[in-house]
């Protein structure tokens, strides 16, 4: 079962994307923070990740710096972000794929299929 | 023919002194008007030439052509003296450019080339030598084509020529080329390369000693006045430059802040859209929606649409207060309750709030406005505090006259150095952490309290965290 991992320090949006994402059949994990889902990932590697840039402790960028050190290019990230230019928010940590808020979900779940494509087409 | 009564005005640019062979003299005249200048020079080359002596021009067309007709109007027979060899005239961009190598005068040329004019023209015949007067303005076509420094280094060719031959020169500039207050140095060279200076027709026009020293004390006010005029331009350009930068500061800030409150709206719109479309979808596919997630879409709508109020009561209050349009409405409050009443308000999260203060406390404010610093203290501290933390509540009076509430988190506290930043408008949003905020809270708190007369600072107690204290006189608004 395909995982996604949802990094996001608004509650309300983690839940949001909770639910549309296990309706879809997806296992889902959330975290509130950058640290906090390193901690998860560390346990479950996830198939995909969303990821909010700005939050507090560890940020969007510090924890996709992070991660990339860690496992490289294992998960690709969907960057979530209410920033204006979410491209560049996207480009900043060379995101595999961006949607901004607020988002739509069709279009949100369109883009983590296809990530989960092209993962299991790499694999 | 008596040249002193024949023209009367004193002529400034006649040779220094002509009894006495050997001497050399160059001078420099500076002129307002080409007339002037002509009279002049016709003065300076047609007594020379009416007293035996030999004249050399290196000139424009347009100067020799005008000396030439005031010579022949001073009866000087100009086709005799050039006969003799005692009148030459010369175009002076042919002259330059014959001695000029690589854009600069070459030092030997040009003593070949002008000392072989001069040597001609004074040796008179049977082996005499005459004195020649010289007039020169290769160095002004110089100076108008920007060379200035070209033009210093021909003038001191001049001055070494004048180790070998005799003569008197008298070279000319118009005043037109010193118009900008910069151009008082270069002027101030051109001066040191001549022994003798001769200022321009506004002053030597002046026939009467006492006139010019009356001109000199007005020309020594204007000099004081530009002097303090520039003074001044300097002064106020510097100022505009400050201010400059400070909107240009103002203006980062302001997109900054704009970047930050458009994310933050965001937030909130993102979580009602979500719970919108979530629903939809559910109805869509004729699913039945369950009670759970009802309940926490109508939750979310309800919190984040107060979170939506709340940031667009922040942004018209930050705008009143910048148009000083905010209006406190004072009126006899109970302190203690309203402190009471907002602490339950924000109890439902999950820090730990206490309340420590009298059961009543008098005071006269805007007890909406108050309700809105008490809360934005709250809400501060509680997103300073890690979660599950304390956060103290403190009220009491203050002798003589006051009360002093206190809020005390249980986070990270604040440096001392950033403890009046805080309260600076768009402070969060240039802040490092990523909190959410738009950094407007405590903005609008301390104007309100400064509404009411009170002062607001940061305090850091022993014991951790930060300590936001109000003081607050307790007739206040009372006006």
């Amino acid at each position: 079962m395909t995982r996604v991992l949802v990094v996001d320090d608004e509650v309300d949006i983690r839940q949001v994307l909770v639910y549309v994402l296990a309706d879809e059949g997806y296992e889902v994990d959330e975290a509130p923070n950058g640290e906090a889902a390193l901690e998860l990932i560390e346990r479950q590697h996830p198939d995909v990740i969303i990821l909010d840039m700005k939050m507090p402790g560890i940020d969007g960028w510090e924890f996709a710096k992070r991660y990339r050190e860690l496992y490289g290019n294992r998960a690709p990230i969907l960057v979530l972000t209410a920033a204006q230019d979410a491209a560049r928010r996207g480009d900043d940590i060379s995101a595999e794929s961006y949607v901004p808020k607020p988002f739509d979900i069709d279009v949100l779940l369109e883009r983590v299929s296809t990530l989960v494509r092209t993962v299991d087409t790499g694999k | 023919m008596n040249i002193s009564t024949d023209f009367p005005t004193q002529s400034y640019a006649q040779p220094v002194d002509l009894s006495h062979p050997g001497s050399c003299a160059h001078a420099v005249q500076f002129y307002d008007d080409d007339e002037f200048l002509l009279d002049e020079l016709s003065r300076f080359i047609g007594s020379a030439l009416m007293s035996g002596e030999a004249g050399v021009v290196v000139a424009t067309r347009e100067h020799r052509e005008g000396l030439a007709q005031r010579l022949k109007a001073r009866g000087v027979d100009i086709a005799r003296v050039i006969g003799e060899g005692r009148y030459v005239a010369l175009d002076a961009a042919e002259t330059l450019s014959s001695f000029t190598r690589n854009g600069r005068p070459d030092p030997a040329i040009f003593s070949d080339v002008i000392g072989g004019v001069l040597a001609s023209a004074t040796s008179a015949p049977g082996g005499e030598q005459r004195r020649v007067a010289v007039f020169g303005e290769m160095v002004a076509l110089l100076w108008a084509e920007g060379k200035a420094d070209v033009a210093i280094q021909l003038e001191e060719l001049w001055n070494e020529l004048a180790q070998s031959h005799s003569f008197d020169l008298l070279c000319a500039y118009p005043m037109s080329f010193f118009t900008q207050s910069g151009d008082g140095a270069p002027l101030g060279r051109i001066c040191e390369t001549h022994s003798r200076v001769i200022p321009s027709e506004s002053y030597t026009s002046l026939v009467d000693d006492e006139d010019r020293l009356r001109a000199i004390a007005i020309l020594q006010q204007k000099a004081q006045a530009l002097e303090s005029e520039i003074e001044e331009r300097k002064r106020v350009e510097r100022s505009l430059l400050e201010r400059n930068e400070e909107l240009r500061t103002a203006i980062v800030a302001r997109d900054e802040f704009l970047s930050v409150a458009a994310h933050e709206l965001k937030t909130p719109v993102t979580s009602l859209r979500g719970f919108a479309q979530l629903l939809l979808r559910d109805i869509g596919r004729n699913r039945e929606v369950s009670p759970e997630r009802l309940r926490m879409a109508l939750d979310t709508i309800y919190v984040q649409t107060g979170k939506l109020d709340q940031l667009v009561a922040r942004l018209l209050d930050t705008a009143q207060i910048a148009e000083g349009k905010l209006r406190i409405e004072p009126l006899r409050t109970d302190l203690a309750a309203l402190v009471r009443m907002t602490v339950a308000q924000q109890s439902e999260g999950q820090h730990t709030f206490s309340y420590e203060g009298p059961e009543h406390l008098e005071v006269v404010i805007d007890p909406v406005r108050f309700e809105q610093v008490i809360t934005n203290l709250l809400q501060n501290a509680v997103k300073f505090s890690p979660e599950g933390g304390a956060i103290k509540v403190e009220l009491r009076q203050a002798a003589p006259d006051g009360a002093l509430l206190s809020v005390t988190d249980s986070g990270l506290g604040i440096p001392t150095d950033q403890r009046e930043a805080v309260f600076e408008r768009f402070h969060q949003a240039h802040s490092e952490g990523h909190l959410s905020g738009m950094g407007l809270g405590l903005y609008i708190t301390r104007e309100i309290v400064a509404m009411h007369g009170g002062l607001i600072w940061v305090e850091g107690p022993e014991d951790g965290g930060s300590r936001l204290v109000v003081a607050l006189p307790l007739r206040t608004g009372t006006h």
